[in-house]
């Protein structure tokens, strides 16, 4: 291990991810199958084990991060999302639905607390060389980025989306800090909108590609029914190609779609990467990215395709080559030493943010 | 003596520097960072547990921490200090399990068998229990929302006559059991998309179609279906659904919480024809509310099964305005058991059991009450 008492910083300290799939998967199948036995209470350890899993195996100028929240926390806030969710649910389906409405106005409310709570409790329990992260943002900010922007978004067409994600990686990236240091986000909105309906055109572009090939496949079917001896064939009544051929037209059917969206989202995401990364600095300190659009794809449709062909087991051996991919793609550039950051006094967040982040999938990528 | 060689974080600055730390089997240790040596107990550390190959932390009540790749010599460490807590006995047994194939393939199998358990008995058991929970009068005329949602969807203002209701009506009343909730009944144009059906909602509605009631042969046959909602009504299957699909989501949502893409590639299929499988479940359990409740009102199955068959043909023919066809009367004169190989193997993804498989039940066990009731 370098010793950087000695060594000067070089100029750009690549990322490095060294978990292995097998590794992972066993680790992943406990963790479900513990979660079952246990009626869901181990899920909530699982998820400290899994992230630390990640986090321990990301390196950076030699030393990894790690995942410091405790299983109770999250346990309490899995609960109680739970139990509000079941409880509106069922109020709104036996009682009267305008609870269910009810229950989408106070989320709507509640958002900017939500995201607030959430990217702080993922910030504190995170550190590195035993510094942890913190977050800053406010709910105003959270209010403005994540309410206000998506309604400017929806009222043009969705012409000014970018903007919405742009506001969005400014307010949760600046809000970040790393000890008593900042990060600071600073993007020019042209390369958002590059992404966005760079991401559109492709999506329109593969999906004619694909309706084609749907079209040439279908053609072949039907030539291969009539030749088979399908005499009723066109003309007569029977026109039931049989299970084998319809079969096969699902699957080259929905396959060709998914990978018309996977080459949207390649796209998408490899620029979102980059231009999210390159805009960041922590205090003086820079980011290289270089994600690139067919590299994206590759690992996310291998990944897709097997885990369909293995009904879900290959999911883990998935994650972890996501992982690999995204810190190969990935550098810290330091201006000057990188033993000086002071860590920071921090209260701990409390988990039910985070969770009820996690079960309604609000994406706070970072 | 055991040496475990990391980087030393004081846990006030990001500085890492490089660390030796000694322990004896007796349970003192040494920390060597640099030239300084600190002396001490290694019960005052707190080991992190091993999670496959990620470093270590070995960590200080005041916050400093020494980090290993090392986990072999943290591992003998462990065990020759006899470090032996709950805690650290708790996790060697995880990476244990972690570790070894033949587990893990045991746990795959393990895991897919007690997702199939819960998904085909649990979940129904758990859900039908809290069904049975819920008092009467907390969702009787909850059904108010519901009947304008499917007006929205489906439904048309029905285009029966008003005496014609009335009479349907008062009749289906006067033969009602005392349920746990009152009854009300209501008719509605189905249109394309519904045709000719019968259908209970939670709250105490009985809905039938305009084409239902066309198609019908006589009101005796009406009344036998009437008797089959009832039988869906009193063992409160539609609370039943709503309940289990609240749970479906709150349970994935809480056991699968941190794998949240598996149950979107999988889980939803599988919880499709385990809700399929289900439904045929409740069919027969309303079939035999039903048959019990023609013995009381004197009825003969055979209206049941007769109304079976005609809406069986009106699916299979062209029935003709005013069910008069020649196809579709020379359907109903077909014998049971005209269904083919197709009709079969459908059999398994449709939400009722086989309709011949219930004719014949109908049709066979008026007059034999032991077969009422299997």
């Amino acid at each position: 291990m370098p010793n950087p008492d000695t060594t000067p910083e070089p100029g750009r300290l690549p990322f490095e991810f060294t978990g292995e799939g097998s590794e992972y998967f066993r680790i992943a199948v406990v963790n479900l199958l513990l979660s079952i036995v246990t009626l869901g209470i181990y899920s909530a350890w699982a998820r400290v084990r899994t992230l630390n899993y990640f986090y321990g195996n990301t390196r950076v100028a030699g030393s990894t991060f790690s995942f410091l929240a405790s299983p109770i926390a999250i346990l309490k806030g899995r609960l109680l999302v739970v139990g509000v969710l079941v409880g509106f649910t069922v109020l709104g389906n036996l009682v009267s639905p305008w609870f269910l409405a009810a229950f989408v106005v106070v989320l709507i409310a509640g958002l900017p607390w939500l995201v607030v709570r959430a990217a702080r409790f993922r910030a504190v329990n995170t550190a590195w060389r035993n510094v942890r992260f913190n977050f800053h943002g406010t709910m105003g900010g959270a209010a403005r980025s994540f309410l206000l922007w998506p309604i400017v978004a929806l009222l043009t067409a969705w012409i000014l989306h970018p903007l919405e994600l742009r506001a969005q990686r400014k307010y949760l990236i600046s809000g970040h800090g790393y000890g008593t240091s900042r990060f600071t986000f600073d993007a020019e909105p042209g390369p958002f909108f590059g992404a966005f309906f760079g991401s559109v055109g492709i999506a329109i572009v593969a999906f004619v590609a694909a309706l084609l090939v749907l079209a040439a496949v279908s053609l072949v079917m039907v030539a291969i029914f009539i030749g088979s001896g399908g005499e009723d064939g066109l003309l007569g009544g029977s026109s039931d190609p049989g299970p084998f051929t319809t079969v096969i037209g699902q699957v080259v059917g929905i396959g060709s779609v998914a990978f018309s969206a996977l080459a949207a989202q390649s796209w998408f995401q490899s620029r979102m990467f980059n231009i999210t990364y390159r805009a960041s600095r922590l205090g003086k300190h820079g980011f290289e990215a270089n994600m690139t659009a067919p590299g994206f794809f590759r690992i996310a449709s291998v990944n897709l395709v097997l885990i369909v062909l293995t009904l879900g087991l290959f999911f883990p051996f998935a994650q972890v080559r996501l992982a690999r991919y995204k810190a190969e793609c990935l550098a810290l550039c330091p201006l000057g030493s990188l033993d000086d950051f002071v860590a920071e006094e921090t209260a701990r967040a409390g988990a039910f943010g985070d969770e009820a982040a996690a079960a309604l999938d609000l994406n706070l990528g970072f | 003596m055991i040496e475990i060689r990391g980087n030393w974080f004081d846990g006030r600055s990001s500085r890492q520097t490089p660390a030796t730390l000694r322990v004896a089997g007796s349970g003192d240790c040494s920390l060597h960072v640099g030239d300084r040596v600190y002396r001490g107990r290694i019960r005052d550390w707190s080991v992190s547990p091993r999670l496959g190959d990620t470093p270590r932390r070995l960590t200080l009540a005041t916050g400093e921490a020494l980090e290993t790749t090392d986990n072999h010599a943290v591992d003998r460490m462990l065990a020759e200090v006899g470090e032996r807590s709950g805690g650290h006995r708790r996790h060697a047994v995880l990476h244990m399990l972690e570790n070894r194939w033949g587990t893990v393939v045991l746990m795959v199998a393990a895991t897919a068998l007690l997702a199939w358990l819960f998904v085909s008995y649990a979940m129904p058991a758990l859900s039908q229990g809290l069904a049975d929970a819920i008092p009467g009068e907390f969702i009787q005329g909850s059904d108010a929302q519901s009947l304008a949602m499917l007006d929205g969807l489906f439904f048309e203002d029905s285009r029966l006559d008003q005496a014609r209701q009335d009479g349907l009506r008062e009749r289906l009343l006067a033969a009602t059991p005392d349920l746990y909730l009152p009854v009300n009944i209501e008719f509605r144009r189905g249109g394309n998309v519904v045709g000719a059906n019968a259908l209970a909602l939670h709250g105490g509605t009985i809905l039938f179609t305009d084409e239902l009631v066309e198609l019908a042969g006589n009101d005796e046959q009406l009344q036998t279906i009437y008797g089959h909602e009832l039988g869906h009504l009193q063992h409160r299957h539609a609370l039943r659904r709503v309940i289990q699909n609240s749970l479906i989501n709150a349970v994935l949502i809480f056991v699968l919480g941190d794998a949240s893409g598996i149950p979107d590639l999988v889980g939803g299929e599988v919880f499709g024809l385990a809700d399929l499988a289900w439904t045929r479940e409740l069919e027969r359990e309303a079939d035999d509310y039903a048959l019990a409740y023609m013995r009381e009102h004197d009825l003969a199955p055979q209206h049941f099964a007769d109304a079976l068959k005609r809406l069986e043909c009106s699916h299979r023919t062209e029935p003709g305005d005013d069910y008069a066809s020649e196809e579709f009367l020379a359907c109903l004169d077909e014998e049971p058991g005209w269904e083919d190989d197709d009709f079969q193997w459908t059999f398994y993804l449709s939400t009722h059991p086989a309709t011949s498989e219930r004719i014949e039940r109908f049709t066979t066990s008026p007059t034999d009450p032991s077969r009422a009731r299997p």
